[in-house]
Parts: structure tokens; sequence; C-alpha cells
């Protein structure tokens, strides 16, 4: 009986969570307003989107309830306090069922919490023990890092690197899976090949005319990118709800300057993009127009600056290895990502129509690196 | 305790990384022209499928200068609410005169002097990021 009560208990707290994570993800007017108003869309609304993902998750496992219990009183905790502040309990005359929601899946989460203190109990052990292992090995790294290049295996390794990158409008994230082999006597140089994935979300972003014969003074490979910008042929495209998905293969180099620290730099080769369409508008001598299926565009190569096909990935980042296996990084990236218009276009100067705008950003980020 | 102060700091930094405000302003706005408007071109608010709005909407040509005024405008809010004077209902091909700037009162927006007005006979509260009409106005 108690049993059932429980499981009741489980199934209003994520069942209600889930069913909401629909219009989060999804963006739905009402979600957009309610972020909106408190100032934290987009990134407030998928990240909480996310936490709300795997409290619910870890509430319907039994061995993690107690967590995901306490990460939901959390979320909703913050959802009341909106509520009774800046939001109003009844939000876009919905009669105030999502404060309700909010104060069923609080008041479930809180028995749920009670019934499973023991999990927290044991997690907090777990982390004191964790406390002394990392004690440890920053004791153990301050002494093996003077040692000289010989430790670096000669060995071919596999790589998995795990990167996320922020501006004030765009966040990315990036898994990728390499080979790389070591080259000179000394094997501080490392290169690299390999497969990743790339997945960038913004708001509301502006893409340029793409193509170089309109956006540049030259088109040879390489001199491309120091060539002159030729402005007045620009056209801006504004993507409402840039969502770019480019899966590339990828090359990477890399310098140890010892066992510990290393700079390298990678780049995104060959591959395809999709992602869901989005309105966009393009804006010629202050007269717009737009339409409603603008799509990242699907192939992907790269042929140096706005030579560039499609939508691809480069970072510069510093690894500092903090055990044999795992290394962290900073990564500082560019990323080129580009929309192809259907109905839509730019009419050049020179007569001709152009389809294709890119956007190139810079973010700032951090990253893991995984050896096997 | 450490582990706790961590975890406040990367929330802390996590909300004030994204601090974005994207609805509209509501104060009450009593913006003029300095003279009275020498068209006639007229129109008012309809809801559109996604809002609520009414007022009045005027174009103003004075001194050569073309001007969309918004009369005792109140729109319901929603996030990234434009003003557009439009050839279509359904904005194709527009001209956007920037944010709404507020949901409630009475504003006035410059036109690009070198547009043929005759072309946009519609004014519309538009949601751009969502390409949600909220409000039209047929001026004539």
């Amino acid at each position: 009986m108690k049993q059932i009560g429980i499981w009741i208990l489980k199934i209003v707290a994520a069942g209600i969570m889930l069913q909401t994570l629909y219009f989060k993800f999804s963006a739905a007017p009402e979600s957009v307003y309610i972020f909106s108003t408190l100032g934290l869309e987009p990134y407030g609304r998928i990240g909480i989107a996310i936490l709300e993902l795997i409290a619910s998750i870890a509430i319907l496992v039994p061995a993690t309830t107690g967590l995901g219990a306490l990460l939901a009183i959390g979320l909703m905790a913050g959802a009341i306090f909106s509520h009774l502040g800046k939001l109003g309990i009844v939000v876009m005359d919905d009669g105030g069922q999502l404060f309700i929601y909010a104060l069923l899946v609080f008041i479930s989460s809180l028995i749920l919490l009670w019934i499973n203190l023991h999990q927290i109990k044991t997690l907090l052990f777990r982390i004191t023990k964790v406390k002394f292992i990392l004690c440890f090995i920053m004791i153990s790294s301050i002494n093996s890092g003077n040692l000289k290049a010989q430790a670096i295996s000669s060995q071919p390794k596999q790589e998995l690197i795990f990167s996320t990158a922020f501006s004030s409008n765009q966040a990315t994230a990036s898994i990728g899976y390499q080979y790389h082999w070591q080259l000179g006597k000394k094997k501080y140089w490392e290169i690299g090949l390999g497969l990743r994935n790339t997945t960038a979300f913004s708001s509301k972003n502006d893409y340029i005319t793409a193509p170089a014969r309109l956006a540049r003074s030259s088109t040879v490979p390489f001199l491309v990118v120091v060539s002159d910008q030729v402005s007045q042929n620009w056209d801006t495209l504004a993507v409402q709800r840039p969502f770019v998905n480019m899966l590339n293969a990828m090359t990477e180099i890399k310098y140890h300057f010892n066992n510990k620290l290393s700079v390298g730099f990678n780049i995104d080769l060959i591959g395809v993009s999709f992602g869901s369409s989005s309105s966009s508008i393009l804006t010629t001598n202050s007269v717009s127009k737009s339409e409603t299926n603008t799509k990242p565009s699907n192939f992907n190569l790269l042929l140096t600056g706005d030579l560039d096909k499609g939508s691809l990935n480069s970072e510069f980042f510093v690894n500092y290895q903090v055990s044999k296996k795992w290394g962290i990084r900073l990564v500082y990236q560019y990323l080129f990502t580009e929309y192809t218009t259907k109905n839509i276009y730019q009419t050049a100067p020179d007569g001709t129509s152009n389809y294709e705008f890119r956007n190139k950003a810079n973010n700032l980020g951090i990253g893991l690196s995984y050896n096997f | 305790m450490k582990f706790k102060i961590l975890m406040a700091l990367v929330s802390v930094g996590f909300l004030s990384a994204c601090t974005k405000q994207n609805a509209t302003p509501n104060i009450q706005l009593m913006e003029s022209i300095d003279s009275l408007p020498m068209t006639s071109m007229k129109g008012n608010f309809m809801n559109g499928p996604f809002g609520t709005v009414s007022g009045n909407a005027f174009i103003s040509v004075i001194n050569n200068e073309k001007k969309l005024i918004l009369e005792n405008l109140v729109s319901s809010n929603g996030p990234d609410l434009h003003v557009y004077l439009s050839k279509e209902i359904q904005p194709i091909n527009f001209l956007d005169l920037g944010k709404l700037k507020s949901i409630n009162g009475t504003q006035v927006y410059s036109i690009d002097n070198n547009v043929n007005l005759k072309d946009y006979k519609f004014a519309l509260v538009h949601c751009q990021q969502f390409n949600h009409l909220f409000g039209s106005a047929n001026i004539q």
C-alpha cells in the first residue's frame, strides 16, 4: 500500500514536469512569455527544462529518487517564488494552473525527499571521500608536472573531446572522437583526425551574405582570408530562432610543453548539417521580406575563409592533463553557421541572386578530453 | 561547505549569464507630433490570431517627413513585438519600424523617406521571433 502511494507521488511529480517540457523545448509562446518576463529567455528556459528532465528521470529511478526530489524542490521553489513575485499566480489567463502544478510537484517532492533522505546522506558521505581523492591527485600532479616529454607515450591514441562555448547570444556544445599520432623525435607534436558533432543555438541572430564572390575582393583560397571585405554587397538575414547541428570530419594539431600542458587547434573539414527551419527576415534598403522555412545549409566543406560552404566549427585550446586519461581545456571557438533561404533572396549589385547567408561567432568555453 | 559555496557561485553565474529582457514595456506613453498630420490615411486596429490590439493607426507627412502614429494603442504583451508597415496582412513584404515602444499609449514611429506609402496598406503589431500576428489596422 505504501509502495503504491510512493509511486503515485512519483508519477505526479515526474509526470507534471515531463509534460511541461514539451512546451519549454518547443519554445511555446507561453513558455517564452514566462521566461522573457523573468529575463531568462532563452538559456534559462532550455537550462531549466534540462534540469527538470534530469529531476524527472531521477525521481522515477528508485536509487536516485531522493536526489531527483531535492532537485525538483529547488526548481519548484524558484517557480513558486516567480509566481508570487514577477509573474503573478495567473499567467496568460491560465486560471493559476501552472502555479497549482508547481505546488503539486513541490509537495510530492518534499514527501519523496523525506522518505528517501538516506540517499542524500550517502551522497554527502561520498562527496567527502571524493574531496580527499581530488586533493591527492592535485598533490601528485604538482610533483609529476616537472617530468620531461619522454613520459608522453608513443602509441597512437584515441581521444574523446567534449566542449561547450558561449557568447552573449549563442551557446554551443560539441562532442568529438579522434585518433591521434605523435610526430618528431621528441614527440612534442601531435596530429589528429576524427569526427565531431557540434550543436549551436542562439537567440535571433544576423546572417550576412555568404559567398566569397560577393563578400570579398578575392576568391583565391587562403588569400580570401586576408582580402578586403566588400560590405556594400552585404545583405543581412535575421534568422529568428537559429538551431544548427553539424556533423563533420575534423583535424587537430597539438603541441605539448610537457606531459601536463599542451596547446592546439582543431577545425572541421567536411560534413553535413541539419536543423529545424526558422522564420527569417531579409532587409535591403530598409525594405524587409520574410519567409517561414529557412533551413541550415546541408553540405559543409572547408575551403578557407568565405569560400567555405555550410557550417564549420574550429577551436583553439589549452589542455591540462589532470590525470593520465582526463584533461580539462579552455576553448576559444570560431564558429561558422550558414542558412539557405527558400523563397526570399538577395539581388546582388552584379545582378546575381544569393540564397546563402553566414554567421561568424567568437565563443569562449571549457572542455574535457579523455584518452583511451 | 566549500561544495555548497561552489554550487552557489555556479548557479549565480548561470543566472547572471543569461538575463535578457525580451518583453515589451507597459509604461503609459503619450508621444505627440508638433503639428497636425497632412494626410487622412487612417485605420482601426483589429485583433490578430495571436493577440489583442486596439487603437488607431494613422500616417502623417510633415515637411516631407513620414511618420506612423499609433493612437491610444492597447496591446497584449508578448516576446519581440515589432511595428510593421506591410503590403500584406500576414507580413511578407514590409517595413520594420522597430520594436513596439510600449503596449500602452500613443506612440510615433519614423518611416524611411524613399518608401512609396501607397504600397503599404497595413500597420501591424507583430511578434517577430515567432512570426505571430497580434493585431492589424487597414490604413485607407
